[in-house]
């Protein structure tokens, strides 16, 4: 818990726009009172009340539209007395400013002489002010408010001291209104209730008001620095030959890697295994993973690595310095001479809930041939298609890497221009280049407005052509104007050939290529 | 020693039940297709065994088959995996059309020349494989993946050029008398396909006439005998399997509970 001291200056807005502490008078703001001086507030004027009533319970009252420019401008100079005597002041809002108080205490003699100094300065400044210590910063604002100028609050002591206090101070209204209700009035009684039933209640925020009210920070403190280094390492002297020693190594050490993972609350999306080799190769892969990887899954990626590293070798017998290799499977080439694991993403660890029933999980088997998968062709060899929104036929599905999230926000339709009817049995990943020609041989063109210079009669891919015996189109596509370096302007056919085939064709500045293929 | 153990351990990921000890065919259930293909394909396809597609629509077949087992297999009843290997053009929007699941497809668009070894890492988990091989496949490639095929009961769908190069298949599948309906002579658009569905074993070819696939995508039965509408006062008539317009039946209208003056 810090320790913090709060330079409060009351009424702030009614003094900052210049109206004497002694005269009853009030910053207005849309027709309410903003603020007033202390012998306004001993007429009957509040704080929120309608400027008409204000001026019924006091008629000479003083009243300037409210300046928040002016507000903190002017409290500048109290920022500026107060740093004279200990630096990093934090201004909270325009008439409260907070400094860590722990320091300054040792320097000055005692939280009370720092807490009397800060008011002498500040009130030598030209405003008068309350300030006050105690445990975290709201605390520390009801205490500069609190008896004549301020009170210490004793270390500890910030539930005791806010306990009498209403609930108003929260500056939660709903809130408070609804707790009156329930017959819990002060602070003291809130931060009685069960801090895990309140959260219930009132959420995050009704649980952060909780804090304030029991005298707690109202943050949790962060888990550790999130920089801090959880990878774990095994090095091997002399190099281990054999697959056996690196894969129970890393069976160890994903042991360790979730200890010390556990111990700050964390787990991890992804991790990268790296393997150092004798002859100086380095292997990194990243695995990633829905649920914690055990050990055991550790060890598994970690021989996989291997073997797909040694597959990739140009030859078993000998390296291109000549150098012959082990004959033996299992052996590792040259050894290995370190293994480490990093955790990659760190995340709070929230445990994890399978769906229930079998549907749409992907089992263990699953998973693991396509790890194995991975491990051989890299992360994104493995796809699992996702249906999506698009016009075209190649931009209704797409791929998401086996163990990464799906797309979010996948845009819904509706698509007009789409493609009706069955869908085509080929989509090309890249579209393939075609010739459409007419009777006479001649390429077949499509004007700005959509008019076809003559039927297609041929239809030429790969080489290899066919007649057209039926055909229709053109239904234009004009994607994107608005963003010129993206914009794509198609014409779209679809053709029916003697060989029985039925083609997607998109003509689009005078090329045409195939999109897709009915088969 | 290591493999062993790796191989042991699969062997209890596995359902081992209906394997038997010499490591023959699994004594299994065959694998579902498509309702409408169970008359050229009575009893699914065979757990372990190769299929051939080629020719003119294999990419349609490859699509009905992902979408056979997709749909209607698996442990549970929900539904099983599929693998795609090697076809970067596999229409999913169609699969899932014909009832393809695509939760449950794996695609490894581009395997290269390592698709021996991408093939023998699914083998063990997905019930079907759809595979355009990269290249001829060799005789040590294709004797390992046949058994890892047939001990694990998957079946292996070889499609593409070198399809043909593969030994020991003897079902292979095939479309003929192929006709398209939508398209005319610059209007129109594609709506459906009919087309015969020739599979051939040792016997004599089994072959039926499907919508493959039919307006919404699906694969349906051709009505036998076909629709014939007389028209009065003449003796036109729609050709064999044209689509044929019926008389819409409307629901009656919703009567008012309540009259106004009641």
């Amino acid at each position: 818990m810090t320790r913090v001291l709060a330079v409060w200056c009351p009424d702030w807005p009614a003094t900052a726009v210049g109206v004497e502490a002694a005269v009853p008078g009030a910053a207005v703001d849309r027709g309410r009172i903003a603020a007033c001086t202390a012998a306004a507030r001993a007429e009957g004027v509040r704080r929120g009340q309608r400027l008409r009533d204000a001026q019924r319970r006091c008629p000479g009252l003083v009243v300037r539209e409210r300046d928040t420019g002016a507000e903190g401008r002017l409290f500048d100079a109290v920022v500026e007395a107060v740093a004279e005597l200990a630096p990093r002041v934090e201004v909270v809002r325009p008439g409260l400013c907070a400094i860590p108080a722990s320091g300054p205490a040792r320097f000055y003699g005692g939280e009370e002489a720092l807490r009397i100094l800060v008011q002498d300065t500040v009130v030598e400044a030209g405003h008068d002010c309350g300030s006050g210590v105690a445990d975290g910063l709201f605390a520390a604002e009801l205490a500069a408010r609190a008896g004549q100028g301020g009170v210490v609050v004793p270390e500890g002591g910030a539930a005791a001291f806010l306990a009498p206090y209403p609930l108003s101070v929260l500056g939660r209204p709903a809130l408070a209104d609804l707790l009156a209700r329930l017959g819990v009035k002060t602070l003291g009684a809130f931060a009685a209730l069960p801090s895990g039933h309140v959260a219930a209640r009132f959420g995050a925020d009704g649980a952060l008001a909780h804090r304030l009210a029991r005298g707690e920070e109202p943050r949790p403190i962060a888990p550790g620095p999130a920089t801090a280094d959880l990878s774990v390492r095994a090095a091997f002297d002399p190099p281990a030959a054999r697959d056996e020693q690196v894969v129970f190594a890393a069976k160890r050490l994903a042991g360790d890697l979730h200890g010390g993972l556990a111990a700050g609350g964390m787990t991890c999306v992804r991790l990268e295994v790296g393997i150092g080799f004798a002859d100086g190769h380095v292997v990194h892969r990243r695995w990633r993973h829905d649920g914690r990887l055990s050990a055991l899954a550790v060890a598994e990626r970690v021989r996989w690595q291997l073997s797909a590293w040694r597959a990739s070798r140009p030859t078993p017998g000998t390296d291109e310095h000549g150098v012959e290799a082990p004959a033996d499977d299992d052996a590792v080439w040259g050894g290995v001479t370190w293994v480490e694991l990093a955790p990659d993403q760190l995340i709070p660890d929230e445990g994890s809930q399978e769906v229930l029933w079998g549907r749409g999980t992907v089992t263990d088997r699953i998973t693991r041939a396509a790890d194995r998968v991975q491990a051989l062709l890299g992360h994104h060899a493995v796809t699992r298609p996702v249906l999506t929104g698009g016009r075209a036929p190649g931009e209704q599905v797409a791929k998401v890497p086996m163990g990464d999230l799906p797309p979010a926000g996948v845009p819904e339709g509706p698509w007009p221009g789409r493609l009706t009817g069955p869908a085509p049995a080929v989509v090309p990943a890249s579209p393939v280049p075609a010739a459409v020609a007419d009777a006479m041989g001649r390429p077949v063109r499509v004007s700005a407005r959509c008019a076809v210079s003559a039927p297609p009669a041929t239809v030429t891919l790969g080489g290899e052509s066919a007649a057209v015996t039926a055909w229709t189109g053109p239904w234009p596509a004009d994607e994107r104007w608005w963003d010129p370096p993206r914009s794509r302007r198609r014409a779209r056919f679809q053709v029916t050939t003697d060989d029985g085939n039925a083609y997607l064709l998109a003509v689009e500045s005078g090329q045409w290529h195939l999109e897709a293929s009915y088969d | 020693m290591a493999e062993a153990a790796l191989r042991a351990m699969d062997a209890v990921g596995m359902d081992a039940v209906g394997m038997d000890a010499v490591g023959t065919a699994p004594l299994r259930e065959g694998l579902p297709v498509l309702p409408a293909l169970r008359g050229v394909l009575p009893g699914g396809l065979r757990p372990g065994s190769p299929v051939g597609l080629a020719g003119r629509g294999a990419a349609s077949l490859g699509l009905a088959l992902v979408a056979g087992v997709s749909r209607h297999s698996g442990p549970d009843g929900a539904g099983g995996w599929c693998a795609v290997v090697g076809v970067p053009g596999f229409g999913v929007a169609a699969a899932a059309a014909m009832g393809a699941v695509p939760d449950r497809l794996l695609l490894v668009d581009d395997p290269g020349d390592r698709w021996p070894d991408v093939v023998a890492a699914l083998t063990e988990a997905v019930d079907l494989i759809l595979l355009d091989p990269a290249d001829r496949p060799g005789g040590p490639a294709v004797r390992r993946l046949s058994a890892l095929a047939r001990r694990h009961g998957c079946v292996l769908a070889l499609t593409g050029p070198h399809a043909h190069a593969w030994p020991a298949v003897r079902l292979s599948l095939r479309l003929e008398a192929v006709t398209w309906h939508g398209l005319a002579d610059g209007h129109g658009r594609l709506t459906a396909r009919q087309a015969d569905v020739v599979a051939q074993d040792h016997g004599p070819a089994r072959r039926t006439r499907l919508w493959f696939p039919a307006a919404d995508g699906t694969v349906a039965p051709v009505a036998v005998p076909p629709l014939e509408a007389v028209v009065p006062g003449g003796d036109a008539r729609v050709s064999a399997g044209a689509p044929a317009h019926r008389p819409v039946l409307l629901p009656p209208a919703p009567r008012p509970l309540l009259s106004e003056g009641a």
